[in-house]
């Protein structure tokens, strides 16, 4: 036995890094010794670019998260929270960023353009956000709910009895999240359908079950 | 239960072999008869696919890790299924590290039995040596340590292959002689290269020939594959494994009585139900189920189907069939360790009672 880590839970994984070398980049969970939970971003490879490209993921997680980083290179959020939904899609999403970029959080605020609505999210500062839909048209009121629910439904976010609103079980303020999370929240299928996709890689068939 | 009382330590090698006997072994041997290669352990080795499909020396240290980071007691080089229909010219889709390599059913090469031609060169084909010459690099650097397991496609898989899957079907149904002349010929592929591997220094062979239980009934399997499986075990000789996915209770009993050494079984048969249908007559190998416990679960739930195996008295334990590429080293890793545990505690007790 020889380089396997005990590294946690792998909870994440980036399969092929397009931006380095094809790599496989794993997101692994493990308990503090104060019990929070923490988030390792590794990489079995040793080619010459891995450690940079794992520096770049875990700094971009950082700063689209708003994530603490520890003495030891892991990844932890202040509220102590797990939040360990929102924190894969992070990881997801700073995979997808070349390492030459430079990340910034990403605001309350988008246009959709599925209903011609702009859509911002306001917060109460305790954890909890509201989705306002405003334009021209009708069907505000109907479009704000559905995204406060993909926000829900891609960060484990709880239902406060308002349809519009979504709310942080640890009652703290994750604004970097929830800015990172909007984009996506206003298509939950396609993010099913890449999830799906994702999941379907890498699985051999027997021949009868083959499609080609 | 499995016999390991007042057994002496064993090799890795000496564990396998023993169960494929049936004979008593110190613990469970953990076993792969198809594939445990993952993304990361490409990684680790640098041998990503499809290189390590195509390149020995690549194939073999991926092959490798399964024996030196997992834990395994066998390793396994031929990680896919098509390195002999490559050899027989079929259309090839290598796909990339995260994928596997297939063969274009779509796009047959063969139509009739009288197109079937193994070639005389078929040994030299470079995705033949590739698998012959990692095995030998494998014997060399694990030496009698570790089982090595090679494997040769069955007839039937390979008339999938290079028939397409629906003719082949097909063809089994209005014409039952002229299948069973296209199974002859395409044998010899199959025991060329069991023989080829005997030679490169294979301690075991898996022979996967796919008559899966969603396709192919019981008595399909009797009638056009039982006495050909019989076959093999004269022509091919070393301890065969036979492979066969899906549902296929339905015909262990055939399977039982083909001589083959071992049957590697899916999840959709229980530990239980199969060895009450195969008794001592084969050893049985498996059968952790890859895309829900190993792909998606945690390692209490593959420690939970390891033991399941046990208590049922199942011979080898490993996954099902090959895993998914982005299955969690954690739960590969817990196969072994739950082998160990349970052996320890049963092993004590045992021990205290007598």
């Amino acid at each position: 036995m020889a380089e396997i880590a005990e590294l946690g839970d792998r909870i994440e994984l980036l399969s092929m890094d397009k931006h380095c070398l094809d790599i496989s980049i794993g997101l692994y969970e493990q308990a503090a010794a104060d019990g929070v939970p923490e988030y390792l971003v590794y990489s079995y490879s040793r080619k010459d670019g891995a450690a940079a490209r794992l520096q770049f993921i875990t700094g971009t997680m950082q700063t689209l998260g708003a994530m603490e980083r520890t003495a030891a290179g892991r990844l932890r959020f202040a509220c102590g929270g797990a939040h360990r939904l929102a924190c894969r899609r992070l990881f997801l999403e700073a995979g997808k960023l070349a390492s030459d970029v430079s990340p910034e959080a990403k605001p309350l605020a988008i246009y959709d353009k599925k209903s011609g609505f702009d859509i911002t999210v306001e917060t109460n500062g305790a954890g909890t956000y509201s989705v306002i839909a405003s334009g021209e048209g009708d069907g505000q009121e109907r479009r704000a709910k559905a995204v406060a629910g993909g926000l829900r439904k891609l960060s484990e976010m709880a239902e406060t009895g308002v349809e519009a609103e979504a709310a942080f079980a640890c009652g703290r303020a994750h604004d970097e999240l929830v800015g990172l999370l909007l984009p996506r929240a206003l298509n939950v299928r396609a993010v099913l359908r890449e999830e799906e996709s994702a999941a379907a890689q890498g699985v051999l068939a027997a021949p009868s079950a083959q499609s080609v | 239960m499995n016999q390991t009382q007042a057994v002496k330590a064993m090799t890795s090698r000496q564990r396998v072999l023993a169960a494929l006997k049936r004979e008593p072994v110190d613990r469970t041997p953990v076993v792969n008869p198809t594939s445990v290669a993952t993304v990361e352990l490409m990684d680790l080795v640098d041998a990503p696919f499809p290189h390590a499909n195509r390149d020995p020396a690549a194939m073999a240290r991926l092959a490798a890790t399964s024996y030196t980071e997992l834990g395994f007691d066998s390793v396994m080089p031929v990680f896919s299924i098509i390195q002999e229909s490559s050899a027989l010219g079929c259309k090839m889709q290598w796909e990339q590290k995260d994928n596997w390599p297939t063969v274009r059913m779509s796009e047959p090469i063969w139509k009739d039995a009288d197109d079937i031609r193994v070639p005389n060169d078929f040994l030299d084909h470079p995705d033949i040596v590739c698998v012959l010459d990692a095995i030998r690099l494998l014997r060399k650097e694990l030496g009698d340590d570790a089982a090595i397991i090679g494997k040769t496609m069955g007839p039937w898989s390979l008339g999938y292959h290079c028939f397409g899957v629906e003719p082949f079907l097909l063809m089994s149904l209005d014409d039952p002689g002229r299948t069973k002349l296209c199974l002859d010929r395409m044998k010899e592929a199959t025991i060329q290269f069991g023989r080829a591997q005997i030679d490169a220094g294979v301690d075991a062979l898996t022979l996967p020939d796919h008559a899966t239980g969603d396709l192919v009934s019981g008595e399909y399997y009797k009638r056009f594959l039982m006495d050909m499986h019989t076959q093999f075990v004269d022509e091919i000789p070393v301890p065969l494994i036979l492979h066969i996915c899906g549902r296929t209770v339905d015909r262990m009993d055939y399977i039982a009585q083909t001589g083959m050494a071992a049957f590697h079984f899916d999840s959709k048969n229980s530990p239980g139900e199969s060895m009450e249908v195969v008794g001592d007559r084969i050893s049985l190998v498996g059968n952790i189920n890859n895309p829900e416990t190993l792909f998606s679960k945690n390692p209490e739930d593959v420690r939970e189907e390891v033991i399941s195996n046990l208590e049922s008295g199942v011979q080898m334990v490993g996954p099902e069939c090959a895993i998914p590429l982005q299955t969690r080293i954690e739960n590969l890793v817990e196969i072994p360790k739950a082998v160990r545990q349970w052996h320890s505690a049963h092993d004590h007790a045992h021990a205290h009672t007598h």
